[in-house]
């Protein structure tokens, strides 16, 4: 139990330090950022103001912000009226970019932070490491459509690609919680 | 009793958390009650006095404006600075901690204003929850006023 106690500490260390939480969240982005070959990271606050930034790319980072940020508050506003229960992340996936979009709270001080990544899908490296897999999966999706005769939805679903693979969304789980224990110590 | 030195110190977080380059409060009518540690020499004294006669300027006048505009409370005045560029830029945030107490940052424009507001309400919490359970007369140094 110690063990573990010391570990965490000295894992968290370097964001548990003096310096400022602007310096220690600009670290953690920029440590996901570098990692993942993201090209933009950034924390916006409920009102769409930037808390937090890391620019991988020419990327203008208030059109981003503006665009996620009104489309988080637009979701929230609709979340009630299509019985929804609370949205765990939304993406938007594009022929050259994904935008992943998800709700950081901060329950200490009742707030929701939103973290709002965009991946463009020509530098990244997720794409290609998954490629095998995804066409390992494709062989075996053609041999059940013969085999069932199976309609065509299978086949676009994965050629379209909604496709983000587990480690980077460890990766971003792992960043949500390095981000709440800035904000909750 | 309420005193000076825990106001300074939770200015001083602000300092630290935030990156700021410096805060000051004041009252309505612009007199100085504290300032963080770094800015407590005499010449930063006499800018912060007049600083702080400004500002209840700047406040009475858009109070009126905000009276005049929509009969509500004024909350929060944000002022953008750019000289040359968004490197050599000052913000200056001036917000109502408390009854007629009021917190001023000056920070530089490139730090993320969505952080700045998140840290200034954090301390706003601090100083006011620190103001409500005091009772009896301010201990200040003898320049601070109240």
């Amino acid at each position: 139990m110690m063990k573990n106690h010391k570990k965490f500490n000295s894992k968290f260390n370097k964001y548990n330090s003096n310096e400022n939480r602007h310096i220690a969240l600009t670290k953690i982005l920029s440590e996901l950022g570098n990692k993942e070959n993201i090209s933009a990271c950034l924390i916006i606050d409920e009102n769409g103001l930037l808390v937090s930034e890391f620019i991988n790319d020419s990327i203008n980072k208030d059109i981003l912000t503006v665009f996620s940020s009104s489309l988080n508050i637009n979701l929230n506003k609709f979340k009630g009226n299509l019985n929804l229960a609370d949205i765990n992340f939304l993406m938007l996936n594009t022929k050259n970019g994904i935008i992943f979009l998800k709700e950081i709270p901060l329950k200490k001080h009742k707030r929701r932070f939103l973290l709002s990544i965009f991946f463009k899908k020509s530098n990244n490296n997720f794409e290609k490491s998954n490629i095998k897999s995804l066409k390992i999966h494709y062989r075996f999706l053609e041999y059940l459509y013969k085999l069932f005769r199976l309609e065509y939805i299978f086949k676009d679903h994965y050629f379209n690609g909604t496709y983000l693979n587990n480690k980077i969304l460890k990766e971003i789980e792992n960043v949500i919680f390095k981000i709440q224990f800035i904000f909750n110590q | 009793m309420i005193s000076e030195k825990p106001l300074q110190k939770f200015l001083n977080e602000l300092k630290i958390n935030s990156g700021i380059s410096r805060s000051i409060l004041i009252t309505e009518d612009g007199l100085l009650i504290t300032r963080d540690d770094e800015n407590s020499n005499s010449n930063d004294l006499m800018q912060n006095m007049e600083i702080g006669a400004i500002t209840a300027g700047i406040l009475s006048m858009s109070e009126r404006l905000v009276d005049l505009l929509t009969k509500q409370k004024l909350n929060q005045i944000l002022i953008k600075t750019e000289l040359d560029s968004e490197e050599n830029g000052l913000t200056t945030i001036i917000t109502l901690v408390y009854n007629n107490i009021i917190l001023l940052v000056f920070f530089p424009s490139k730090l993320n204003v969505g952080l700045i507001l998140f840290e200034i309400e954090e301390t706003k919490q601090k100083i006011s929850d620190y103001l409500k359970n005091q009772k009896g007369d301010f201990i200040l140094n003898p320049e601070s006023v109240l």
